[in-house]
C-alpha cells in the first residue's frame, strides 16, 4: 500500500492531495480550512493530518513542475525536493500540459493549452489523443499559430484560453474550462505511469523557458 | 530543544550556503556553492539565473554539510534560514527547502534576518565582540552603522541613501574592466597606483548616513574626460575616497555613542586596506577592533545558524516567507 503526496504548483496557489493506492484520502481543493497563503509546510501537514498519516508514512511524492506561476512552481518543486531528500522518497514529475491532457480526457479535436509568461511571451502545448505532441515558449501570437497549424477546430485550456481569438480568429474554439490543475490528477498520473517515479531522494527541476522540452520537436508532421 | 546543532541555510543573493553550528558558535561544517561563473558576464548578479542556480545546488550543498559533520537530523535543534533582505527568487528557494526539510525531519524552521547574521559573524568560532559595540556592515547590498548592546540588541545609526559601498566597488570595477565581484581585484589594482585624483567624499561631514552614488558617477565622468588616466591611479583614488568616508563615519559613531568595540562585518570587511585603516583608527581611539575571520566576512550560512540560536533562545519564530526588504532592527 503506497501513500502518495501530490503537490500542484503551476496555478500560482498551492494545492495538495494525499492518496493511498486508488483512493484519494485528502484534497485541499475540497477543504474549507485555508492556511497561510503559499505556506506549503502548513498545507502538507494539514493534508497528512487529515489523511491520518505522518510524513514518515509517505512512499513517494508526485509534483507539478510547471510551467506556470514562476515563484509557485519553483517554490513547490524546491519544497518537494527537500522533503524527498529528508525522507529518502522518490519523486515523479509531470508538467502542466501532461496534467491538463489527463484532465481533458478523450477529445474529438486537438487541445491547445496556452499560458502567459513574462514580457509578452507565453507557453503553448498541443495535445492529440491524450498525448502532448509539442511544447513551445516564445512570443504569444507566433507560438499559438505554430501550435494550431492548419487545424480548423481546437479545444482550448489554460490561463490564456480566453485570449486565443486574438491570435486564431478563424479557428473554431471549444473551451474545456481547464485552468488550474487538480492535485488528484497527479495521483492518477503516477498510478498510470509508475515508470516516471525516480530514485529515492533524487531531485527534479522546474521547467522554464530554457528547458529542452520547449525547443525542438514538431507540432505537426 | 533537543539537538545540539542548528542547520543554517543562506540563499539571499548569489551564494548557496549551508552550515552546522553549535550554540557557542563552533562551526562543525560549512559549505558554499558560489555562482561567480554564472554572473561574471553580467558584471553583477542576474537575479533569475541566481534563483535557478540555487534550485540546482541547494540539496547537494545541504547533503554535503550533513556528511562533512557526520550529523543526522536527530542532532538538529532547528533549521535557520535567511528570510530577507534579498532577491525574492533566491530567498524562496532557501525558504522552501527549509520548509520541506522541517516537515520531513520534524524540526522547527526559523526565518532569520540576513543582516543579523552578518552582525553575529564576528562571534563565529570564538566570542570576539565586546559590548556595547559599534557595528559597520559593509557589503554588496548594504552599508549600515548600528550600535549593539548585546547579541540581539540593535539600534540603527545610519544607512546608505543610494548605493552600498560594495555596489560602488562593483560598478566602478566594471568601468575598470575588473571581474565580478570587484572588491579583491580593485584592492590589488589600487595597491599599484597612487590616489592622484580628488574624487568627492559624499556626505563625509553630514551625520551617520552614507551615499556612494555620486562617487561612482564622478569616477565615470573622470574616465570619460581622461581616457588615458592610469587605471591603477583611478582605483587607488576611488578606494581612498571610500575609506575616508567609512573611517569618518565610524569615528563619528564612536564619538557620539561611546563603545567598547568597533565590529566590521560584511563582504567589504575582507578588504585589507579597510582592515588596516580601521585598525589604525581604533588604536588611536583606544577602542577594540573586532573582525570576523575572512571566511565569515562574505555571505555564509554559519552566521545565519548562529543568529538563529538567538531567535531560538528568545522563542522567536518569524514567518519563514521571503522579505525583499527587512530592516536590521527587525528579526
Amino acid at each position: 500500500m503506497s501513500l502518495t503526496l501530490a503537490l500542484e504548483t503551476s496555478s500560482g496557489r498551492f494545492a495538495v492531495a494525499v492518496g493511498r493506492d486508488d483512493a484519494v484520502l485528502y484534497n485541499s481543493l475540497a477543504d474549507c480550512e485555508k492556511g497561510p497563503e503559499r505556506d506549503l509546510a502548513w498545507a502538507v501537514r494539514r493534508a497528512l493530518d487529515q489523511a491520518g498519516a505522518a510524513p514518515t508514512d509517505l512512499s513517494r511524492l508526485v509534483v507539478d513542475i510547471g510551467p506556470g506561476g514562476l515563484g509557485s512552481v519553483r517554490g513547490g518543486v524546491t519544497f518537494a525536493n527537500a522533503l524527498a531528500f529528508a525522507l529518502s522518497l522518490p519523486i515523479a514529475a509531470f508538467n502542466y500540459f501532461e496534467i491538463v491532457a489527463h484532465e481533458a480526457g478523450p477529445l474529438d479535436r486537438p487541445l491547445l493549452v496556452a499560458l502567459p509568461a513574462a514580457g509578452g511571451d507565453g507557453y503553448a502545448g498541443l495535445i492529440r489523443a491524450g498525448q502532448v505532441v509539442g511544447m513551445r515558449f516564445g512570443p504569444l501570437g507566433e507560438i499559438m499559430r505554430q501550435a494550431a497549424g492548419e487545424a480548423p477546430a481546437l479545444a482550448v485550456a489554460g490561463r490564456l484560453r480566453g485570449r486565443l481569438g486574438e491570435f486564431l480568429p478563424d479557428v473554431e474554439r471549444t473551451d474545456t474550462g481547464i485552468e488550474a490543475p487538480d492535485p488528484a490528477s497527479l495521483l492518477a498520473l503516477v498510478r498510470l505511469h509508475p515508470d516516471r517515479v525516480g530514485a529515492p531522494g533524487q531531485p527534479v527541476e522546474p521547467l522554464n523557458e530554457t528547458s529542452p522540452v520547449f525547443h525542438g520537436g514538431v507540432f505537426h508532421d | 530543544m533537543s539537538g545540539r546543532l542548528i542547520l543554517g541555510i543562506e540563499s539571499s543573493c548569489d551564494d548557496t550556503a549551508a552550515a552546522l553550528v553549535t550554540e557557542s558558535g563552533e562551526v562543525l561544517a560549512s559549505v558554499i556553492a558560489a555562482q561567480e561563473e554564472v554572473h561574471n558576464a553580467f558584471g553583477g548578479v542576474y537575479p533569475e539565473f541566481a534563483s535557478r542556480a540555487h534550485v540546482v545546488s541547494v540539496i547537494p550543498t545541504i547533503e554535503k554539510v550533513m556528511a562533512d559533520a557526520g550529523a543526522t537530523p536527530a542532532d538538529l535543534a532547528a533549521i535557520g534560514v535567511t528570510r530577507g533582505p534579498g532577491l525574492i527568487g533566491s530567498l524562496l528557494v532557501g525558504l522552501n527547502t527549509a520548509a520541506g526539510l522541517g516537515v520531513g525531519w520534524n524540526v522547527p524552521v526559523i526565518g532569520v534576518n540576513h543582516l543579523r547574521g552578518h552582525l553575529r559573524s564576528a562571534d563565529l568560532e570564538q566570542a570576539r565582540v565586546k559590548y556595547p559595540a559599534i557595528i559597520l556592515l559593509v557589503s554588496g547590498g548594504h552599508s549600515i552603522l548600528a550600535r549593539m548592546t548585546g547579541p540581539g540588541e540593535i539600534a540603527m545609526l545610519g544607512t546608505t541613501r543610494d548605493d552600498s559601498v560594495g555596489e560602488a566597488f562593483d560598478k566602478v570595477g566594471r568601468m575598470l574592466g575588473l571581474p565580478f565581484p570587484a572588491g579583491p581585484a580593485m584592492d590589488r589594482l589600487a595597491a599599484q597606483g597612487q590616489p592622484l585624483f580628488k574624487f568627492p567624499r559624499p556626505m563625509i561631514n553630514e551625520g551617520l548616513e552614507f551615499s556612494f552614488s555620486g562617487l561612482k558617477s564622478s569616477v565615470a565622468r573622470h574616465m570619460e574626460k581622461h581616457p588615458d588616466a592610469r587605471l591603477e591611479d583611478v582605483a587607488a583614488s576611488f578606494v581612498a575616497a571610500c575609506l575616508d568616508v567609512l573611517e569618518a563615519k565610524c569615528r563619528l559613531a564612536l564619538t557620539e555613542h561611546p563603545s567598547t568595540a568597533l565590529v566590521v562585518v560584511g563582504g567589504v570587511s575582507a578588504s585589507p586596506p579597510l582592515r588596516a585603516r580601521m585598525a589604525a583608527m581604533c588604536e588611536g581611539l583606544g577602542v577594540e577592533l573586532c573582525l570576523p575571520p575572512l571566511r565569515w566576512s562574505t555571505d555564509n550560512a554559519a552566521m545565519i545558524a548562529l543568529a538563529a540560536w538567538d531567535y531560538l533562545r528568545a522563542g522567536l519564530y518569524p514567518p519563514a516567507v521571503p522579505q525583499v526588504r527587512l530592516p536590521i532592527t527587525q528579526y
